[in-house]
């Protein structure tokens, strides 16, 4: 883009020429090869609508002056200017007065690396005359930038320094204010009367596996649970769907049961593996629930189908139920279903607020920068668009 | 005799995943287990033939086909690479391995994920209110436009740059100017269409009253008439309501006004839902009372979302109790009947059985 | 089940009801039509301006698990493609599970419509990837899908001259059941500036319509009665169109059993500080 908007400009000061000289063909810019732009100024005639609809345009391009040109777009001298393209040509309002054709370089093969001559010439045709353009000659190359999506570069580079830095800061110092999340007050409710009524708590990692991010949250909060579990001698249940994610239930439990002091009263086998089928795993916890009748059930990370049959066992057992999940299509159904609900990314919250580790501290808060970021656009371009200001627009418009 | 077959295994696997409202029992195990063990199988089997052949063997292979007509063979070697690295996993010791693989795929979606959010939040970014321009005003302002230009043409040459500026700017009025008029245009042509659409449904609907007072009024020739006069009603309203809409494309109507509350209502629930989901400031004051507005949303959102499911489970019920319907008569054995009372059959032995053992015990 | 839920009865009773509900109004039938919303005439519209003779990709990403209600949504769009002679060019994103499906539903269509197979219509195969899958076709069409999915050179099908890669689709329409539709909008919207077409689960629904609203679609069915109403816009009244009046009759029951737990769930509330 910013080649083609450099000989935009070299030859905006050429504009007052009224002929077919000014026709170029440049590269099309931020593309893998083998494309080219045909562009020339609007013919005097076409400066009326009647006039323009009289003329049509035939493009024909070859791969060398003498070879044989090909025809490859006719159409009315009222489409395809560069002002259509703003991908290409940006958005000055001079693009309005230019022509521009995409053609595909002649002899061009997919993925082919190289670069291709382009020779075009353009005929206007009218019902009296026609008038024949000179050859104009560029070469389509490969590009490795793609300079319309630079807003985008910077977008992600933006948001990226910050979680870098803000990651930084929670090493330095973890005491960050993170909201107080209502669903994790619950939960420390819930082990204290669990630990009254002498019965467990069943906590499940949800269906993925270590690669999710919200199994990554969930097991963070199950540490964290472990502590508390730890600390009133209660007896906790951990049904897994993924061995990988049973040892990991069994590493950050024992974690939590030596930061609480009591390492001797850990139970490796309260986390355990119960199958890799949806289903199986479903009928295989609803008998645990029918068997221990547990005073708590925890729903964390993320589920499918299944999470309604889960937690309905779950409130016909009578426990407090605390679903957190970011599986926007089972959210209803915990809502419905459940005491407490973390509502998406509430989850990774909550996982933060309990670890206070840094990384996840620190992105946390980058989220909150981004969001603010998004609304800020919003709100800018909506009061700019109310007065017809598309400035902001053009500078935000993906391709 | 082989489609017959088919159909008494759909009908009784379908039976035997149903008898689990009864409760757990030995149909339901092994509808169960024979769906887990068909379904694993035969992904490994397609697996290994449609993807792992095609895309890893015959490219290695020294007899490969097509691929390697316009690729170099050592391309394949990088996917391959983080590929298998996602073996790893299966040796604790080396998993983090995977995670190259992982951050590749992750790093490579986000990368094209970004650019969707901004769409979304360009999309948003809708003028509140719309400003529709009526034919009168465009055209004024581009018979002026188009004066100036033609002004700067004649003083200061055809070819400057403000003349040109200036052409440019009245072609964009001129063009909003023709906008409205086809706007103008359109609703009248919608009126002239849904006055003729209803025309024809009256002298239709006034046929078949004919039709009827006529001759035999249960006959198939009137029934036939009053469909049409019916068909010729409904597209009257469609034509009227289309005039409708032309209408309000051309000038601020109730239905423009309808779509810019929905356009604020959309806009103030992205804003108060985005602004829930803020951690790092406390809900307090004006933050409290937008964040409680984000919550309604989201209460709205997963009760229409939970709506839309309950339709989605419904209609896969609806679709096998077609299939057991149709499976109730002669040509196919009485399917649906011969295995529901056998089942159920079954299902009363087995039960006084446990009881007998219960009481035994 | 809530408790108070559970004063109706079993739970059984509740399903009982139900499966009795559905099953009657399956006894009758009746067909109604369907308006088509706009959401919906947004896919109608698109097939319907493409220019005769011009390829349309089918992507059909779902497993007999969602046959009820996709089934009949896909069966409606190709007669309307046929009937507008367009090439249906069909392939799947989802599972090994969906062409199988996938080749059933076309066939017995094209019987139906009198369709051809390689001339009217080609089925491609499954390809695993998702979003990587949809990027490779972008470029080249051949390296992903070299050959039919009955093993026939795309040299020899009729129905794919001219498509050497995504781009040369003038409409590409997602039938889906799972996320695929995410890859076809990030690698088929986003990169190669497709225009993009989505049937999905009724579930699926409410998640995907923002997309209208910023245009990286230009229409959506939304289950059954997404595909009733397509079938109205088709004039082919089937599967679904017949489904929906049972539909309405179970969602009005359930709306009667959300009506009374709720009076019972206050009833209950109120009685409470009584008896403490």
């Amino acid at each position: 883009m910013i080649r083609v908007a450099a000989i935009f400009l070299l030859t905006a000061a050429a504009l007052r020429a009224q002929s077919f000289e000014k026709l170029e063909v440049l590269d099309a810019p931020g593309d893998a090869g083998g494309a080219a732009w045909v562009i020339w100024k609007r013919l005097p005639a076409e400066s009326d609508e009647e006039g323009a609809k009289r003329i049509t345009y035939v493009v024909s391009v070859a791969k060398d002056a003498t070879g044989d040109f090909e025809e490859v777009a006719r159409f009315p001298a009222t489409a395809k200017f560069m002002s259509d393209n703003t991908e290409a040509f940006g958005w000055s309002k001079k693009t309005a007065d230019w022509h521009a054709v995409k053609v595909d370089a002649p002899g061009y093969e997919d993925g082919s690396a190289a670069n291709f001559p382009v020779y075009a010439k353009v005929v206007a045709l009218s019902a009296e005359s026609e008038i024949a353009s000179g050859t104009a000659s560029g070469i389509a190359r490969p590009n490795w930038l793609t300079a319309s999506k630079f807003n985008v570069f910077v977008f992600i580079a933006l948001l990226g320094g910050v979680m870098m830095f803000l990651i930084a800061r929670a090493r330095r110092n973890s005491e960050i204010f993170v909201r107080r999340i209502p669903g994790l007050d619950a939960m420390e409710e819930a082990i204290g009367r669990a630990t009254e009524m002498g019965k467990p708590i069943l906590f499940l990692n949800g269906l993925n596996d270590m690669s999710s991010i919200s199994t990554i949250a969930s097991t963070a909060i199950l540490g964290q649970v472990a502590k508390r579990v730890a600390t009133y001698d209660t007896q906790i249940l951990v049904p897994c769907f993924d061995p990988v994610v049973m040892a990991v239930s069994q590493e950050v439990m024992r974690e939590g049961f030596i930061s609480a002091g009591r390492p001797d009263s850990y139970r490796p086998d309260s986390a355990f593996f119960v199958t890799s089928d949806q289903f199986g795993y479903v009928a295989a916890v609803d008998g645990i629930m029918m068997r221990e009748k547990p005073a708590a059930c925890f729903y964390m990370g993320y589920y499918y189908a299944e999470s309604l049959l889960l937690a309905e066992t779950g409130g016909t057992t009578g426990a407090i139920q605390i679903a957190g999940t970011d599986s926007v299509t089972q959210l209803p159904f915990f809502i419905a279903s459940c005491d407490y609900t973390l509502l998406g990314e509430e989850l990774y919250a909550a996982s933060a607020y309990l670890s206070r580790e840094p990384i996840q501290l620190g992105s946390l808060i980058a989220q909150d920068w981004g969001k603010l970021f998004v609304l800020a656009a919003i709100v800018i371009g909506t009061v700019l668009a109310l007065f017809h200001v598309q400035t902001f627009v053009h500078m935000v418009a993906t391709y | 005799m082989m489609a017959i077959l088919g159909v008494w295994v759909a009908v009784g696997l379908t039976l035997f995943m149903f008898s689990f409202l009864y409760k757990d029992n030995p149909f339901y195990k092994v509808g169960e287990n024979l769906y887990v063990g068909i379904t694993i199988g035969y992904s490994l089997v397609k697996l290994i033939f449609e993807t792992w052949i095609p895309n890893v063997w015959r490219v290695v292979h020294p007899e490969a086909g097509v691929w390697f007509e316009n690729h170099e063979w050592w391309l394949i070697l990088p996917p391959l690479f983080l590929g298998s690295l996602i073996l790893t996993r299966f040796v604790p010791k080396y998993a983090w391995l995977s995670r190259w693989t992982f951050a590749f795929v992750v790093g490579y979606g986000s990368g094209l994920a970004i650019p969707a959010v901004q769409k979304q939040a360009e999309a948003t970014a809708h003028p509140l209110v719309t400003h529709i321009e009526s034919f009168d005003s465009a055209d004024k302002a581009a018979t002026e436009a188009e004066k100036k230009a033609t002004d700067l043409a004649a003083s200061k040459g055809a070819g400057s740059d403000e003349a040109i500026k200036a052409r440019i700017d009245a072609d964009e009025y001129r063009e909003r100017a023709n906008a409205a008029k086809a706007r103008k245009d359109a609703v009248s042509a919608a009126g002239a269409r849904a006055d003729k659409a209803r025309a024809a449904a009256n002298d239709a609907r006034k046929q078949a009253d004919e039709m009827a007072k006529k001759g035999p009024a249960d006959s198939e020739e009137v029934h036939a008439a009053q469909k049409k006069a019916t068909l010729a009603e409904r597209a009257a309203i469609g034509a009227e309501m289309a005039t409708w809409t032309a209408y309000s494309k051309s000038e601020y109507s109730v239905l423009t006004a309808w779509g810019d509350f929905t356009t604020i209502v959309l806009f103030i629930g992205v804003f108060s839902v985005l602004f829930y989901f803020f951690f790092s400031i406390e809900h307090k004051g004006p933050v409290k009372v937008f964040s409680r507005l984000g919550i309604i949303f989201l209460m709205i959102y997963f009760g229409a979302s939970y709506g839309y499911t309950v339709m989605g489970r419904l209609s896969l019920l609806y679709g096998r109790l077609v299939i057991l319907r149709d499976a109730c008569y002669p040509s196919v054995g009485f399917a649906t009947p011969v295995l529901l009372v056998a089942m159920i059959t079954v299902l009363v032995v087995l039960h006084f059985q446990n009881k007998d053992k219960e009481e035994n015990a | 089940m809530s408790p108070e839920l559970k004063k109706l009865g079993p739970r059984w009773v509740v399903f009982g009801i139900l499966g009795l509900v559905v099953t009657v109004s399956l006894l009758f039938k009746r067909s109604t039509e369907f308006p088509g919303t706009p959401v919906v005439k947004g896919v109608y519209d698109a097939v319907e301006e493409l220019p005769e003779g011009s390829p349309i990709l089918i992507s059909s990403d779902f497993d007999p698990g969602s046959e009820a209600e996709l089934v009949p949504m896909m069966k409606a769009i190709l007669a309307h493609c046929w009937r507008r002679h367009l090439r249906v060019i069909v392939m799947s994103l989802q599972s090994p599970n969906a062409m199988p499906l996938a080749q059933g539903i076309v066939e017995e269509a094209a019987r139906d419509n009198g369709a051809k197979e390689d001339e009217d219509y080609a089925l491609m195969n499954y390809k695993p990837g998702n979003l990587a899958a949809v990027l490779a076709i972008g470029q080249d069409w051949a390296s992903q899908f070299p050959e039919s999915y009955k093993h026939r050179k795309l040299a020899d099908i009729p129905a794919m001259k001219g498509i050497t890669r995504l781009g040369d689709f003038k409409y590409v329409l997602c039938i889906t059941a799972t996320t695929s539709v995410d890859s076809w909008l990030l690698g088929g919207v986003t990169k190669y500036g497709i225009k993009l077409g989505l049937g999905c689960t009724a579930v699926m629904a409410t998640d995907y319509y923002p997309l209208l609203d910023t245009k990286q679609i230009t229409g959506l069915l939304g289950g059954l009665a997404g595909a009733a109403q397509y079938e109205s816009l088709v004039k082919l009244p089937g599967k679904a169109t017949d489904g929906m009046p049972t539909q309405s009759l179970i969602h009005v029951t359930i709306i009667l059993f959300i009506v009374a737990g709720n009076i019972l769930h206050f009833a209950g509330k109120r009685r409470k500080p009584e008896a403490a």
